[in-house]
């Protein structure tokens, strides 16, 4: 909360003092790390599954090289830096039209004439590959399991492994699925399974079954154990994408995190020695990186940092009595997304270098980018992401999230009339920030635009996303109350069970799974979606990250700018949000942490981080503040009933107009 | 005193007299009273200076109404009195911000406890939205307000109706006058300077008040007062240069309800 006290003086012997504190709280941005290693396999998208071959480019792993480098002699590589085996396969031609339950098979194993492709490494040189890199192995089947009759099957478990595969002319991998014919049409979901002690009893050379098995090191959990007993699933190669029968190829197992090795480069390279050297950072208590990391990076580079904890706005106020006398206030400080216009414009920041492998891996750092120069290296991610209580909607009789406006709004209708929730959509309507966010994502999600090229608003999409908004009060969707409520309480609501949809911070992809934070009834009904659109899913979501810029006053700015792209680095990216909860900003870490478990329920979190833009056309101006406060009081009015939708936007627009003059 | 008062000001009017936009670094140029003006033209201003006048009234009135009220009752003799007093103080020790959170609670409009008391009474139907609509937000804002300036008029009353000497009432009522009489012409004659101090402390917190509005409110235009105003344009639009012209504008209010005060502090006592 913001506080300030001020002190008018009756006399010219009293002088205005003023202190503030800020409208976020730490509960708003400090999100909980989830620790447990439960996987979140079950929501995988075409996205996901595309994502190695997407990402291989920008991955340290080189795939061309490692094909070239494997033989019959020499059929299994083991990369430890990017946590990879690959082995050397070849196809066989006699499943692209017969099926076969078994993926990969050793050649001199038992089952090598029964699978698609015969693996020329061991299976439990295989296995002891994986555990050597850390993977842990499930070992929850047995041969009774195996026996399991329709719809009675276990499914494996055990770290999940991504499979791709390569061969000559394919130097771009491609997801194993994607050389494979599933009649299943579930996307594989590959688990270490472990088995090594089935392995060597039984010696059948499994290395992957496309069922979950007690004998394969790997094997597929989309599919519980019995499926292909039962012949209710199919499985060949495709043909249309594979070579010839005999044609070697190589398959690369990756391990949650694999290939991220060039691209944590920044904190592995060496950094420079800055003995001697103290910074200070002022940042709001979600923003300290905790003592431990200052320590390590005090021990790596000598340099001691100085961490002073200041209520949000405060360090705004701060910043900028320091500037306006050209002192830093600190040489490291909290820089939110809404303020990156008016600091450039002030001179506040001094611009960082980034490669071009972390700017495609950290979509936020657009927000902060402005002219070509970044500004601030975002720690905390934040970016709007919609939540549906499924329960709710099954109720009203509708199975399927919504994907559109019109879906969402005959959704709450359908909800409200048969009693099921009283105020089915939630949404910040009070004059503040949050209220200013919402209608930007609203329009920047359903109308794909919110702002001109000259800067002035897009008069189609936002009077139809403020027409929207409207609709949704007057109609009673909306608790009256969330008129002068707080962004949080709104939020909060779906939580309790007392909305059914909303948009949100994307720190409610752990809330929605945390018994302390959601109500025992809609624990596991909630689920993330992507934000609906105009006509199908919106191909975009707006950032609200928060980021650690070093001031332009810092005498000790090239040491900062090594301490902030140190925090930046995927490594410490990753340690930041165990340590306070900071969502990270890199989509690969992202992944990582979805992959192994430690975010639960994430639903299309990744998915729609991928599709983060920043609907300013030309960064965050520097009037955002001026045109902010407008955006709210006239919205406030509007949803209180004292201006229409065009009136609202006519006095928003005629500001916006003003300030850009 | 000089470095911390007197250079302040100074700077501070100098900045009123420049164009001091920190998003314009290099645009500082001298511009006279421009500020001055500009401010004073603006719906901004005079909109929070309404809300401050109201706030003002409401809270100045509520207070020393308050106050002497609760003044009156603890200066009776009582085996409790202590206990009562201790309690009459507590609000005064509450610190602003928690004070206005504690009554946003209060007043919230879904589920706050006024809402439910109402409710339960059957007096309302549905609840009141009581810090949307300007005149009602204003008017909650006093009373959380008064109900923290009060216990310190009380005090001050309180040590003015104690230092009364009670030969003066004993005098008045061997010539014949009641209750009301020496009420009318000794207690209040005698308790006015200290109800004037009491109402001199009100003023100052009724035109500085900041965090229960920002705790009830927020930043909304609908309960900003020229506190606020102040700071949004200082702050928050970083506009040092009308910022600092409206600090003065304010300084300059306030300074004359401080003359008017200390005048009537001075005024003689008949009795």
């Amino acid at each position: 909360m913001k506080k300030r006290t001020a002190l008018l003086g009756l006399t010219a012997a009293l002088a205005l003092t003023a202190t503030a504190c800020g409208s976020k709280t730490a509960e708003e941005t400090a999100t909980t790390a989830a620790t447990a290693a439960e996987t979140a396999a079950e929501e995988t998208t075409e996205a996901e599954k595309e994502a190695p071959a997407e990402e291989s480019e920008s991955t340290g792993i080189d795939y061309a090289a490692a094909f070239a480098e494997l033989s019959e002699e020499n059929p299994m590589i083991v990369d430890e830096e990017n946590q990879v085996v690959h082995m050397l396969c070849d196809i066989n031609g006699k499943y692209f039209t017969e099926s076969t339950g078994h993926g990969i098979v050793f050649k001199d194993g038992g089952n090598k004439d029964i699978s698609i492709f015969r693996g020329y490494a061991d299976e439990v040189d295989f296995y002891h590959a994986l555990e050597d890199l850390g993977a842990k192995p499930g070992n929850n089947l047995t041969m009774d399991d195996m026996n399991a009759g329709a719809g009675e099957g276990k499914t494996t478990e055990g770290d999940k492994i991504e499979a791709v595969v390569t061969w000559d002319g394919q130097s771009d991998p491609l997801p194993l699925e994607d050389v494979l014919k599933m009649s299943t049409g579930t996307p594989l979901d590959l688990r270490f399974s472990g088995n090594l002690e089935n392995a060597e009893k039984y010696n059948s050379g499994c290395v992957v079954c496309l069922s979950s098995c007690c004998v394969g090191i790997v094997s597929n959990a989309a599919n519980p154990t019995g499926t292909w007993n039962d012949k209710n699933a199919t499985f060949h190669a495709d043909e249309s994408v594979l070579p010839g029968d005999g044609e070697k190829i190589m398959v690369s197992f990756l391990l949650p995190g694999a290939g991220k090795a060039a691209n944590t480069k920044t904190a592995a390279e060496p950094l420079p020695d800055l003995s001697g050297i103290e910074l200070t950072m002022m940042v709001p208590d979600w923003g300290n990186p905790g003592e431990e990391l200052l320590a390590r990076f005090e021990e790596e580079t000598g340099c001691k940092v100085n961490v002073t904890e200041v209520s949000w706005d405060d360090i705004r106020d701060k910043i900028s009595i320091a500037a306006a006398g050209g002192q830093a206030a600190a040489d490291v400080f909290e820089v939110d997304w809404s303020w990156v216009g008016e600091m450039n414009s002030a001179g506040w920041l001094a611009p960082i270098e980034m490669t071009e492998e972390d700017i495609a891996d950290e979509p936020t750092l657009e927000t902060f980018t402005i002219d070509g120069k970044i500004l601030a290296l975002p720690y905390a991610n934040d970016y709007r992401i919609a939540y549906y209580n499924k329960d709710h909607f099954e109720q009203a009789g509708i199975t399927e999230a919504p994907k559109t406006w019109d879906e969402v709004e005959a959704a709450m209708k359908a909800i409200k009339e048969a009693g099921i929730c009283e105020y089915p959509y939630s949404m910040p309507m009070n004059a503040d920030e949050s209220a200013t966010t919402s209608l930007t994502w609203l329009s920047w999600a359903k109308n794909g635009v919110v702002f001109n090229d000259d800067g002035t608003f897009n008069k189609e999409a936002v009077l139809d996303a403020l027409t929207f908004e409207n609709k949704m009060v007057t109609e009673g969707y909306v608790d009256p109350a969330m008129r002068t409520a707080d962004g949080m309480t709104c939020y909060n609501k779906i939580c309790s069970g007392e909305t059914s949809f909303m948009v949100g911070p994307t720190k409610f992809v752990n809330f929605i799974s945390n018994p302390e934070k959601t109500a025992e009834d809609v624990l596991g009904n909630v689920e993330a979606i992507l934000l609906p659109g105009k006509d199908d899913v919106s191909d975009r979501t707006m950032p609200l990250p928060e980021a650690y810029g070093v001031s332009a006053f810092s005498e000790n700015q090239e040491a900062a700018i090594t301490f902030v792209k140190w925090l930046n680095s995927a490594e410490i990216e990753k340690e930041l949000y165990l340590a306070n909860g900071s969502i990270p900003n890199r989509n690969s870490v992202i992944e990582e942490m979805i992959n192994d478990g430690t975010i639960k329920t994430p639903g299309a979190m990744l998915e729609q981080a991928k599709l983060i833009k920043s609907p300013f056309p030309n960064g965050v101006p520097d009037y955002y503040a001026e045109m902010t406060n407008a955006m709210y009081n006239n919205i406030n009015q509007m949803v209180l009933g004292n201006q229409t939708p065009e009136e609202a936007f006519d006095a928003m627009d005629q500001k916006v107009k003003e300030l850009l003059q | 005193m000089v470095a911390l008062v007197y250079y302040p000001i100074a700077v501070t009017f100098s900045y009123s007299l420049r164009e001091m936009k920190l998003t314009r670094p290099n645009d500082t140029d001298f511009v006279g009273f421009e500020n001055y003006v500009s401010v004073l033209k603006s719906q901004d201003f005079w909109y929070s200076l309404q809300n401050t006048l109201f706030l003002l009234a409401a809270v100045v009135i509520l207070t020393t109404l308050c106050g002497f009220f609760v003044a009156m009752i603890l200066s009776k003799e009582h085996r409790l009195a202590g206990l009562f007093l201790a309690v009459a103080i507590l609000p005064w020790a509450m610190p602003p911000i928690v004070n206005g959170i504690i009554w946003r609670f209060i007043f919230f409009p879904g589920y706050g406890f006024i809402n439910k008391l109402l409710l339960m009474l059957g007096l309302i139907d549905t609840p009141v939205d009581w810090l949307s609509n300007r005149w009602l937000l204003l008017s909650v804002v006093a009373v959380v307000t008064a109900w923290r300036s009060a216990p310190f008029c009380a005090i001050v009353c309180l040590a003015g109706l104690k230092s009364i000497p009670k030969e003066l009432y004993e005098a008045a009522r061997i010539d014949g006058s009641g209750s009301f009489s020496s009420f009318r012409y000794i207690t209040l004659p005698l308790v006015f300077p200290f109800i004037g101090i009491g109402t001199t402390s009100a003023s100052i917190t009724a035109i500085n008040i900041f965090d229960e509005i920002v705790a009830l409110s927020g930043f909304s235009d609908v309960g900003k007062n020229v506190l606020i105003q102040n700071y949004l344009t200082t702050f928050s639009f970083l506009d040092f240069g009308k910022g600092s012209a409206l600090t003065y504008i304010i300084m300059g209010l306030t300074a004359v309800l401080g003359v008017f005060y200390l005048r009537s502090l001075n005024r003689e006592v008949e009795f």
